[in-house]
């Protein structure tokens, strides 16, 4: 095998000196030719950091290379980020006060344990024994510092508080380790929403602030941040870790195209790659390449957007297209199997999810049927926003498209880009008759986060059900969970009979990995403690 | 004041004039791209957290009142923080640089090695009637195709073949030398194709004029005609196309580094933009535009050294 990241410096200087008596040949554009050389061995040379971590990466067999579809752009800044990208990273890292397991279940992780003391204060129970991995103990101080920086001082405008964590008031120290958290207003979410809210190691913070923190952040996770490079996160076993890793290190790549990561892994230029598309599956199992397939919080549907005089404001319309659109097939063929048909407004492992509900059946017949009767006998003409963002989801919409048409529901698609199309999600100002949304349940796996578009007290909601949107507002502000099921499941029974969405699948997340063992995703996260390599890569 | 001097004085000039034109549409082109404040609340639509962080950005100021502090900040260097991870802006775009400039000179030493030669050969050859022309033919019928082909084809084929089949470069991260192949190449492909044509036309009519008929008459075999007589002057045409080539490096390199996974400002600045991270973007804006300008100097530079009509004109 050709080896050429042998090559050094002293290959860099015979190669631009051939490459100079080269251009010498060519008398007129030598200047150019020459300073491009030169540049190259001088940018090269000083670029010696990153072939000297490449070769220390590939000399240690148990340090395991990964592809990413994107790093944090925060970095790691605790404020910065919920779920992807950070959920891909962080908690390699990072620690959390609880954790959300496959089956959606919080369970204590730096918390031990939680009462809920009145409806608006927390008491947390901290683990013992636990230090930063820079020697720090973790302890309540640690909590309530993250508390005043991230959600109530530094951070106070950033992602974690507006979006997950608005309600936290204040922390007040019980002793070292017990800790009460307040919220303002009630929160029967809280211990899921810690999932995402990591401590700070205080005496660390304050040495060196938020800023630099987020480059060389420090946590009571199974490994420690060695340097955060452009594109690149190298990390190193922390074996004073509560839950110490099997590996010896990580090293993040970020690629954020497909087709990329999957030569990657092909290649062997690294050991797991993130985030493969469904159309790879079959193709990187014959190259033994092992895949894992776990559910993916995410949702994909059709949005009505009801008007007056519109022909959705027809139940039985809307009842149609539900009818009309294969959902077996496309999970089947389209996705290869990494997906299931969509049953309800949420998730495998989300609070509330009744596994027993069925999809509204493929009938293309009944939907057609449904259409005469709402007086429609030639068909309708719609028009949809439509965000694109992969190969597979143009794949799908076709799809749904083709279907659509075969009933006589004619779509015309406004395709549009992912800043437009957000910022008419945020604002409600759709235009058109249906717009595409994949909505992510994650961090929390919460339900709510897909009804909450739809409720009547949101501005320029796009359907308002007043029913259903009473019944979900209640259980917003329900903390007995056989109750909260119980309004859930009527939402979900009126929903079936007077759909404001078309619900399509749920996602599966597709990792591909090699020479691995003991890969383990929860809810996205990757348990980056227990994943260890199984040989040496042939390609190394 | 004699004219290298005030040519000397225009430089800075020019690129302040430039920066200020550049600076100021990015300005308001950014600003039309949507608000930054739905982006980083999140799912949060809640009007007073929205206005809360349009206060913080400034961005509840009036356009011009922006634009103003914006232009002052600007001056003194300072592009503010991005509004996404709190970094100084321009030293993210500053961090960058260095492997961008690496691809960028890898690319233009690959580009140039291969064009020129195979320009000349071309040029010399396609036209005879041998096997060399069939070649010469072939070959040119090969890089009209290759024109044709989008960089991003050419990048998944390169690392099908020499990452994936057989194995020879890697095709992801800044992993030093081997690295470069890949990312390199990809940008010659589709640099090349038209400086090949275009030297090959130069060439071939270089060869019908009276001086490299003299030179042949004075005994000079065919391989000097062409290349210390026909290829020189070929190239006076070609510098020009050569400048501007360097100077839209950027467009293909934002494309390189997505699909290689390239940590450079081509990423970057695709991050920033769909982030709205507005910092950001114009600190990588600015660094961009002293580099096209920069290279449009060196451009300006090399005809004048290499063309004595121009010189003296």
């Amino acid at each position: 095998m050709l080896r050429l990241e042998r090559l050094g410096t002293r290959h860099g200087i015979v190669i631009a000196f051939w490459g100079y008596r080269l251009s010498r040949s060519v008398v007129q554009v030598r200047g150019i030719f020459m300073a491009s050389w030169v540049g190259l061995l001088l940018l090269t040379s000083c670029d010696s950091n990153s072939i000297e971590t490449q070769r220390g990466a590939s000399v240690d067999e148990n340090i395991i290379r990964i592809a990413s579809r994107r790093l944090p752009p925060g970095f790691a800044n605790p404020a910065a980020h919920t779920g992807q990208p950070a959920v891909d990273i962080w908690p390699a890292f990072f620690d959390a006060l609880t954790y959300i397991n496959a089956d959606g279940d919080v369970i204590p992780w730096l918390a031990t344990g939680w009462t809920q003391l009145t409806d608006t204060r927390w008491r947390f129970e901290l683990r013992n024994n636990v230090r930063f991995s820079n020697g720090e103990p973790f302890d309540a101080d640690a909590v309530a510092l993250a508390v005043n920086e991230i959600l109530l001082g530094y951070g106070a405008r950033d992602l974690v508080r507006t979006s997950l964590l608005p309600t936290v008031s204040s922390a007040e120290i019980i002793d070292s380790h017990t800790i009460d958290i307040v919220t303002a207003e009630p929160d029967p979410l809280l211990p899921k929403r810690l999932s995402q809210f990591y401590p700070l190691p205080p005496r660390y913070f304050a040495e060196v602030g938020p800023k630099t923190f987020a480059r060389k952040p420090i946590g009571t996770g199974p490994f420690i941040v060695e340097r955060w490079e452009a594109g690149r996160v190298l990390m190193r076993a922390n074996r004073q870790s509560w839950r110490p890793p099997a590996a010896a290190g990580l090293d993040f790549i970020e690629i954020p195209e497909p087709i990329a990561r999957r030569q990657a892994i092909e290649s062997g230029q690294v050991q797991l790659a993130m985030y493969l598309a469904p159309e790879d599956i079959t193709d990187l199992k014959q190259k033994d390449i092992e895949i894992r397939q776990a559910a993916e919080p995410r949702l994909r549907m059709l949005v009505f957007v009801v008007r007056e005089g519109s022909p959705l404001a027809s139940r039985e319309v809307r009842l149609a297209m539900n009818h009309a659109i294969d959902k077996d097939s496309i999970v089947k063929y389209l996705l290869s199997g990494a997906g299931v048909v969509a049953t309800q407004m949420g998730v495998r492992g989300s609070e509330g999810f009744d596994d027993t509900r069925q999809a509204i059946p493929y009938d293309p017949q009944k939907a057609r049927a449904l259409l005469l009767k709402a007086g429609y006998p030639k068909g309708i003409d719609l028009e949809m926003d439509l965000l694109v963002v992969t190969n597979t989801d143009r794949a799908v919409f076709e799809a749904i498209l083709a279907d659509l048409r075969d009933v006589g529901v004619r779509v015309k698609v406004n395709t549009m880009e992912f800043e437009r199309w957000r910022a008419k999600l945020l604002t409600g100002d759709w235009q058109h008759d249906l717009f595409s949304f994949t909505v992510a349940l994650d961090p929390l796996l919460d339900i709510t986060k897909a009804w909450q578009y739809l409720t009547c007290e949101r501005p320029n909601t796009p359907f308002c059900q007043p029913e259903i949107s009473a019944l979900i507002d209640q259980r917003a502000r329900t903390f007995d969970l056989g109750e909260r099921d119980r309004l859930l499941q009527r939402a979900h029974d009126q929903m079936m009979v007077d759909p404001p969405v078309v619900l399509v699948h749920e996602m599966e997340q597709i990792t591909g990995y090699r020479d691995l063992e003991n890969l383990q995703v929860d809810n996205l996260m990757i348990r980056w403690d227990q994943i260890r390599k199984r040989t040496r890569s042939a390609y190394e | 004041m004699n004219e290298t001097l005030r040519r000397a004085l225009r430089i800075p000039l020019n690129l302040a004039l430039l920066l200020l034109a550049t600076l100021t549409l990015l300005f308001f082109l950014v600003r039309l791209a949507g608000d930054p404040a739905l982006i980083l609340s999140g799912e949060s639509s809640d009007p007073a957290v929205l206005a809360d962080i349009r206060r913080h950005l400034g961005l509840d100021q009036p356009l011009y009142h922006q634009y103003l502090i914006f232009l002052w900040q600007a001056i003194q260097l300072d592009l503010g923080a991005s509004w996404v991870s709190g970094q100084d802006a321009l030293s993210l775009a500053l961090e960058r640089l260095a492997p961008t400039l690496t691809l960028a000179a890898a690319a233009i030493a690959v580009h140039l090695s291969l064009s020129i030669p195979l320009g000349a050969f071309l040029g010399a050859t396609r036209s005879s009637t041998g096997t060399l022309g069939r070649v010469a033919r072939s070959l040119d019928g090969a890089i009209l195709l290759a024109q044709g082909i989008p960089g991003y084809v050419v990048a998944l084929m390169l690392i099908q073949w020499f990452a994936v089949e057989w194995q020879i470069f890697p095709s992801t991260g800044n992993d030093g030398a081997t690295s470069l192949v890949l990312p390199a190449l990809t940008i010659t492909a589709f640099l090349a194709p038209k400086l090949i044509r275009v030297l090959a036309v130069n060439v071939q009519d270089a060869l019908q004029d009276d001086y490299t008929m003299m030179a042949r008459a004075q005994g000079a075999g065919e391989t000097t005609v062409v290349f210390r007589h026909a290829l020189p002057n070929a190239l006076l045409g070609a510098t020009a196309l050569i400048g501007t080539q360097i100077a839209n490096l950027v467009n293909g390199i934002i494309i390189t580094e997505t699909i290689f996974g390239w940590p450079g400002m081509g990423r970057l600045l695709l991050d920033s933009v769909l982030l709205l991270d507005f910092p950001v973007v114009q600190a990588v804006v600015l660094v961009t535009t002293i580099l096209v300008f920069m290279a449009n100097q060196l451009a300006d530079y090399a005809i004048r050294r290499v063309d004595p009509r121009i010189r003296h004109a």
